[in-house]
């Protein structure tokens, strides 16, 4: 017991020692460099922003179509993921179908979608859907199959129907890993909606850092970009934290 | 995108139950493809439907058969230059953030303590958009081919070092005391003994990581370069030539197609426990 605390301390220390040692790197390397921005200038750059507003007005274009696109991925991916998961016949269709797919750079349907749509929050969230609805039919297919045929025979032979079987039975003993895929969902609408935004946006935290490069303003540029890898990195441990506790109640 | 770790503790070899052989019918066979055929011929109609109604402007959404047509682009030597433009990129990245992912993964498995404080902090790399680091780089190294390669091998490293850390911990601790035991020197053990079983879930890591690259040299490609096929989707796009983009983007999709096919196949060649 006591050397699992020890050891857990060793290693909460060495992580707070990688964030200084690289806080200390990217401080020693803009004082070598005038092309970098201080660790203070950044922060404080985008101190400056968010007492303007315009960090919320960003944070708001992107938060917003980030989650369209994630929710739209989860109530799509699902329903798919469990028909091809239960059934052998859909399963042997589809399945490379979504391999294939799931290989296939996204972004570049996003021209598409600009040219369709337009230019807006609705082309970067269902850009976002369709890149994350893959891992979520993959998790879903792959947990769905993990639970054995003899819970769902059980609730059928009681009288269930198929839908209460899916929702009462399979779904909840799949929860586990399709909770995998729905984390691994959530950083990939992120991930996807920032690079559309790199491209063309009206708005959003990647227009912000495209636009803070063009106009070579560095300290901008770094605090942005600060701020998008923390909102990266606190999302994904919320949810990795979740992932874990379902795992562990499972178990 | 599938986390190398779930990729791996879902695959890993001793957790596989034995199945028994089921050997599918000409009529279930032939069923799947008939459903994937329908699958394709739904999505053509809808696509036609939409142009010919007018329900889209044909302007920004040319017809599926002009869409084919402009396929053959691939004839023009420009495509091929684009083409190179990007494998290079991927190549090279795949080989320096290969190098350095299996080198990280050997270390944080020998330090046990480092790896345990690294992994959140690579479980989270996927969900950052390594991507906005691309700006900072070019100011810094000029608008070249090096940062789209430091970039793609970053996307490289962090699941081959993943994969690595994962597959080395999954092998029996009994492994290492026997070799010791059977009296052959560290290294001998590692490349004989280690490597090799942990090369199954290296491999599955290897195979995210070169997709990895792939997307993420396209899409940066297409937000600041000066070639490469996602420079050309780009300025397909900007300059409203929407019938060649069209082509291109089915291009690169049969491209990216055949490359996860071929990827897949050495996948299985190289990992016993799947055959």
């Amino acid at each position: 017991m006591s050397r699992s605390v020890s050891r857990r301390r060793k290693v909460m220390e060495l992580r707070i020692g990688l964030v200084v040692v690289a806080v200390l790197g990217w401080y020693g390397a803009s004082a070598a460099s005038p092309l970098i921005a201080s660790p203070l200038d950044s922060v404080r750059a985008l101190v400056d922003q968010a007492r303007a507003g315009a960090l919320t007005a960003d944070c708001a274009s992107t938060l917003g179509a980030m989650l369209y696109g994630f929710v739209a991925s989860v109530v799509i991916g699902i329903p798919i993921g469990y028909a091809i998961g239960r059934s052998r016949l859909i399963g042997a269709a589809f399945e490379p179908v979504i391999a294939s797919l799931f290989a296939v750079p996204r972004i570049i349907f996003y021209p598409l979608l600009l040219g369709v749509i337009g230019v807006g929050a609705t082309s970067k969230a269902w850009l976002a859907a369709i890149s994350a609805v893959f891992p979520i039919i993959i998790a879903t297919a792959g947990g769905v199959r993990q639970v054995a045929p003899i819970l769902s025979r059980l609730g059928s032979s009681l009288g269930s129907s198929r839908l209460k079987v899916a929702w009462k039975i399979v779904l909840p003993a799949a929860l586990p890993p399709i909770m995998g895929g729905v984390r691994i969902g959530f950083g990939v609408a992120f991930v996807t909606v920032i690079i559309a935004e790199l491209f063309v946006a009206a708005s959003g935290l990647g227009l912000a850092v495209r636009d803070a490069y063009s106009q070579l303003n560095l300290a901008v540029m770094y605090g942005d970009i600060l701020f998008i890898v923390a909102v990266a990195f606190v999302g994904s441990l919320a949810l990795w934290a979740v992932e874990r506790r379902l795992q562990a109640v499972s178990d | 995108m599938t986390t190398a770790s779930s990729d791996a503790s879902s695959t890993l070899p001793s957790g596989r139950a034995k199945k028994a052989p089921r050997v599918d019918g000409i009529r279930f066979r032939a069923g799947a493809i008939l459903l994937r055929i329908l699958l394709l011929v739904a999505v053509v109609a809808a696509w036609q439907i939409a142009v010919s109604t007018g329900a889209v402007n044909s302007l920004t959404l040319p017809t599926p058969w002009q869409a084919l047509k402009a396929m053959s682009q691939v004839r023009d030597g420009e495509f091929w230059k684009d083409l190179s433009n990007t494998g290079l990129v991927v190549l090279a990245a795949f080989g320096i953030g290969g190098a350095a992912g299996l080198a990280a993964g050997i270390a944080f498995w020998r330090l046990p303590a480092l790896g345990d404080a690294v992994e959140p902090f690579l479980v989270t790399l996927y969900a950052t958009p390594t991507l906005v680091f691309y700006p900072v780089l070019i100011v810094l190294l000029g608008l070249n081919l090096w940062p789209l390669i430091l970039i793609a091998s970053v996307m490289v490293f962090m699941p081959i070092a993943l994969n690595t850390m994962i597959g080395l911990r999954s092998l029996s601790p009994v492994l290492p005391r026997l070799a010791r035991s059977l009296g052959s020197p560290g290294p001998v053990a590692f490349r004989k003994i280690l490597l090799p079983g942990a090369l199954p879930i290296v491999i599955s890591g290897a195979r995210v990581a070169f997709l990895y690259a792939t997307m993420g040299t396209i899409a940066m490609e297409m937000v600041v370069a000066s070639a490469g096929l996602g420079y050309r989707i780009g300025y397909d796009y900007s300059n409203f030539r929407t019938q060649e983009m069209y082509g291109l983007v089915l291009v690169v999709a049969v491209l990216a197609t055949g490359l996860n096919w071929i990827l897949t196949r050495v996948e299985k060649s190289m990992r016993r426990d799947l055959a």
